[in-house]
């Protein structure tokens, strides 16, 4: 029996007392005092490299800081793209409940800080406005269903839901960022009608899709989501900032571009898909790809070859590798460099329904943020129309990377160094930017 | 590496064609092993170029060749070795296989066609198409290769296991147990497939798939035994038995291999009905194997009547073999083992150590040192501190040490205690108790006593098992105390109180640490405590508003982490 006899008779778990004990004199290193204090109206430095203990939440307090008025910067390629954020009671509070890491300034460190940037291929840019964020989501879906919603509570970065009938009620204006939650814009309810016939959940989605059809008085669910795609390309030509990832990004552009087509399953709509609708897509209208050859099979849960891993097509799904950051100018182009900040270059790959986009399928005028090196797809794009810019991440979760439907959900808490996670978050901030220093 | 792997041809040539590829062989598995793909696919290449039919270079190729993306060259020399021996059905299988993975969909029906020519009398062709079909949700296709089969080879079992899985994937359980029990009876090696096949059927469907299984007629047996296996799965050991022991095979190694099976299986799940029916598995089993192998068989049938709570069972098995100065002496060791320790868990710890006396000279010496500490820790459950410490007066070791530290601060003899605790270690034996000495010691340091013989009362009070009467005991020891020793004693006392059910008691306590001792060793872990108490009573505003104050008030505490997660948690921020 060894040692373990006595657990029984004491009431087992006094753990709790050794940690007690074990706590005197640790130090932790975003405790206040764990860095130099800077005087009342100088500023701290959230530090973005491996010094960072929660990276994901350092997004929320930049976030705060720069809702309540302070003075906020985001210092490009310093030190993992670190923010400057004001030493005042509030962000110490935060920052300390957070867990983020701050480093005090006094005014030769900034001075220093601001040479190094001056000197080297960094950027300094001020954050303005706390962007308004929507989420574009179901009512019904978990919080955990995606990746940016949990990223956002995690952050505690405050946001708003919105659904088809804010959507086609002319809503969107009201947001500076809009993130689109996994959402199948063909209207075929991400194809799982054969896969998981059956389960409840998919039951409910699709009820939930043709009432909403109904009471928006749409011939059927393909339909109205052709018209929500529709008002969501308006809002970026009208300045919104579009952020999608997974199903969402592949399935816009598909919904776009057949405009006038039929591409949905008969499980769908009723009737088949257009024999030649391949040839009949306008790529005109959408937003980053072209040329792209639908997937014909109703029962198979692939929607075309813009995703270049396939992976819910056994016979042409591709492994996951890793995917490498691209290095921008940030003085030329902040923009770009911005959306790639973070701690890490190289990031390990993580599936979705749409995991990549194939290079062949990409518009000319796409800026690829991140590639697997060698093969024959990218991973993160980003582009301008009209007067807004849209942002595609191809993958589901990036700490899970092969993400089943009825896994557990993820636990940020587990994972607040992610750096794919960071990539979420570095479009959250973008648009509090660009009024001063958005070049794109 | 990848050097090598070019190198590979150019070293391989120098040496006889089958030396050459044993050698490329060896290093491809290597590599493959060690993650280096692309090399891997260069030594398994080099291999079947000495060795075109080597079954082994062939499936090795295939794997990495998958993961490389690389199946064109699975492909060309898979059709290399068909070439050289139309029968090797692995290279036939690859080249099905990989031509698939292509999206060849033609040429793999095309090679498919090729194999069945070969050998017309195989069903194998037949299985690998219904299998890649099945892989890739195409059930129709998969079906229809079941039936082309079954049309040719005129048997209704040809291919079971693949229509049993074309019918789960639909949904068509009854049927699917059909087929499985086709399969079984067969093929008695599959049995494992089939339960593993059938053990996710939803409750509503249970009922269909046991009749078809345990229906009369051919198969009867095997089937039985799949259902027997099945409803061990389903939470249904005492039902599983049943059936089981009504359809044994006849008597001989199957029967035994059936038997152990399906004990072993039951032993590892929990619940009375599963230990039981592990238990009266094993004593039959034990009635049939040869005397070697039968004591040890007995010993654990034993303790898996322990286990579902029947102590005069198993000492029915054991008190014969105890008994027996011939028998097998690690056997018998074990049985007195047993029966010593049914004795102190029956709260008979002087009959234990009266075995444990008696039986001694059929022990060794370190079983009999950990028996006896068991038997210590038994009159402790008793309150009987003295004859706990007469039970390990003998024993030296290291963990005799640690159970003579308990024995001395019931006694109220602190300083003693914490000098043997103390040496027992904080990092020797389990964390968990481990754990508990390095908490004991530092509430003695914190205590600063020598002896205090109301803090071992209160103590003893917690080994009886009385949690409430101990958290009342320690408060006014607390009161007493003062000094850092007060927050301490309150910080334990509240963990009994917790444990013995009093929950107001033991908020209260919480929270007078937390308000009168803010800057005590045990502040952290006890607003903690507090945090969580609010939480369980469902007030979530208090509880974060605890954890906040706790992480702001001690931010170098190593608890704050912890903290942390939980205010997230609490927040719904996190699942």
């Amino acid at each position: 029996m060894r040692r373990r006899g006595f657990l029984g008779v004491l009431g087992g778990a006094l753990g709790w007392l050794a940690a007690g004990v074990r706590a005197a004199g640790a130090r932790l290193p975003g405790a206040p005092g764990s860095g130099r204090r800077g005087q009342a109206g100088s500023l701290l430095l959230v530090p973005m490299d491996e010094a960072q203990t929660n990276h994901l939440k350092a997004y929320g307090v930049a976030y705060d800081a720069v809702k309540r008025g302070g003075h906020t910067e985001w210092l490009l390629n310093y030190r993992g793209g670190s923010f400057l954020v004001p030493d005042d009671g509030a962000v110490r509070r935060a920052t300390t409940l957070a867990g983020v890491t701050v480093e005090g300034l006094d005014d030769g460190g900034l001075l220093s800080v601001r040479g190094t940037i001056e000197q080297n291929n960094m950027e300094q840019v001020v954050l303005e406005r706390a962007p308004r964020v929507a989420i574009y989501a179901p009512p019904f879906a978990q919080p955990w269903d995606d990746a940016v919603t949990m990223a956002l509570q995690y952050a505690d970065i405050p946001f708003t839901r919105v659904w088809d009938p804010e959507v086609i009620g002319g809503e969107l204006g009201g947001y500076d960022w809009l993130h689109l939650h996994h959402e199948d814009f063909t209207g075929q309810d991400s194809k799982f009608y054969l896969t998981y016939a059956g389960a409840p959940w998919l039951a409910d989605m699709v009820q939930a899709d043709q009432a909403t059809a109904r009471q928006l008085r749409f011939a059927n669910v393909p339909a109205l989501k052709k018209a929500v795609a529709e008002r969501l390309r308006a809002y970026v030509e009208n300045g919104g900032f579009l952020f999608a990832m997974c199903t969402a990004t592949e399935t816009l552009e598909l919904a776009l571009a057949a405009h006038d087509v039929d591409i949905a399953a008969a499980f769908a709509d009723g009737t088949p898909m257009d024999p030649d609708a391949d040839a009949k897509l306008d790529w005109s209208r959408a937003m980053a790809c072209q040329n792209a050859h639908l997937e014909r099979n109703p029962a198979i849960p692939v929607f075309s070859d813009i995703d270049g891993h396939q992976v819910n097509n056994p016979a042409l799904r591709q492994p996951l590798g890793a995917f490498e950051l691209f290095n921008f100018s940030a003085k030329i182009d902040p923009a770009y460099t911005m959306l790639v900040q973070c701690h890490r270059q190289v990031i390990p790959d993580f599936y979705g329904v749409t995991t990549s986009f194939t290079r062949r399928t990409l518009k000319p005028a796409d800026v690829v943020l991140a590639e697997e090196p060698g093969a024959p797809w990218v991973k993160y794009i980003h582009g301008d129309l009209g007067r807004g810019t849209w942002t595609y991440l191809g993958g589901h979760d990036p700490e899970d990377p092969q993400h089943q439907i009825g896994a557990p959900p993820t636990d940020l808490s587990l994972h607040p160094t992610s750096p794919g996670y960071r990539l979420i978050l570095n479009n959250v901030l973008f648009p509090a930017a660009r009024k001063r220093e958005l070049k794109t | 590496m990848r050097a090598r792997a070019r190198l590979a041809p150019l070293l391989l040539v120098l040496l006889p064609a089958r030396a050459a590829g044993q050698t490329a062989l060896a290093q491809a598995l290597n590599l493959e092993q060690q993650g280096f793909l692309g090399g891997a696919a260069a030594f398994y290449a080099a291999a079947l170029r000495a060795e075109p039919n080597n079954p082994i270079a062939m499936l090795g190729l295939e794997r990495v060749s998958q993961q490389t993306g690389w199946r064109d060259s699975a492909v060309a020399y898979a059709e290399r070795a068909i070439a050289l021996d139309s029968t090797d059905n692995t290279a036939r299988g690859v080249e099905v296989r990989q031509l698939r993975a292509l999206g060849r969909d033609s040429l793999a029906a095309a090679a498919l066609a090729r194999w069945r020519a070969a050998d017309p009398r195989d069903p194998l062709p037949y299985r690998e198409w219904a299998q890649l079909s099945l892989a890739a949700g195409r059930l129709d296709e998969a079906r229809a290769a079941v039936e082309r089969a079954r049309e040719q080879f005129h048997g209704a079992a040809v291919l079971a296991p693949e229509m049993a899985r074309v019918l789960v994937a639909e949904g068509e359980w009854r049927r699917a147990a059909g087929e499985w029990r086709a399969a079984v009876t067969a093929e008695p090696q599959v049995a494992g497939a089939a339960a593993f096949g059938l053990r996710p059927a939803p409750l509503e469907a249970r009922d269909d798939i046991l009749a078809t299984l345990t229906a009369p007629g051919t198969g009867a047996g095997p089937g039985r035994r799949l259902a027997a296996d099945l409803l061990l799965g389903w939470d249904e050991a005492a039902r599983a038995w049943v059936l089981l022991r009504s359809e044994l095979p006849p008597p001989g190694p199957l029967e035994m291999d059936v038997l152990r099976a399906f004990a072993d299986r039951a032993r590892t799940l929990e619940g009375a009905a599963a230990q039981r029916a592990a238990a009266e598995a094993y004593e039959l089993l034990a009635g049939i194997e040869p005397p070697g192998a039968a004591v040890a068989t007995r010993v654990e049938s034993a303790r898996a009547y322990a286990a579902a709570g029947d102590a005069a069972a198993a000492r029915r098995l054991l008190r014969p073999l105890a008994a027996d100065p011939s028998a097998d002496p690690a056997g018998r060791s074990a049985a007195i083992a047993v029966m010593i320790e049914l004795a102190v868990r029956a709260g008979d710890p002087g009959g234990a150590a009266r075995q444990l006396a008696s039986d001694s000279a059929a022990l060794t010496g370190s079983t009999r040192e950990a028996l006896g500490r068991r038997i210590a820790f038994g009159w402790l459950r008793l309150g009987e501190v003295d004859s706990a410490g007469a039970s390990i007066a003998a024993d030296s070791s290291l963990d005799g040490l640690e159970v003579r530290g308990w024995i001395e601060v019931c006694r109220g003899n602190l300083a003693a205690g914490r000098e043997a605790l103390a040496t027992a270690g904080a990092a020797g034996g389990e964390s968990a108790a481990a754990a508990e000495r390095a908490a004991t010691v530092a509430l003695l340091d914190a205590v600063g006593r020598d002896t205090l013989p109301a803090l071992g009362a209160a103590l003893l009070l917690a080994v009886r098992g009385d949690s409430a009467a101990a958290a009342r005991a320690l408060v006014p020891v607390a009161r007493r105390v003062g000094g850092a020793g007060e927050p301490a004693l309150l910080a334990w006392a509240a963990r009994f109180a917790t444990a013995g059910g009093d929950a107001a008691g033991a908020e209260a306590l919480w929270r007078e640490v937390a308000e009168r001792f803010p800057t005590s060793s045990v502040a952290p872990a006890s607003e903690l405590a507090l945090a969580r108490a609010l939480e369980r009573r469902g007030d979530l505003r208090g509880a974060q508003a605890q954890l906040e104050a706790m992480i702001l008030a001690h931010p170098q505490s190593a608890l704050v982490p912890q903290a942390r997660r939980e205010l997230d948690r609490v927040r719904g921020v996190v699942p």
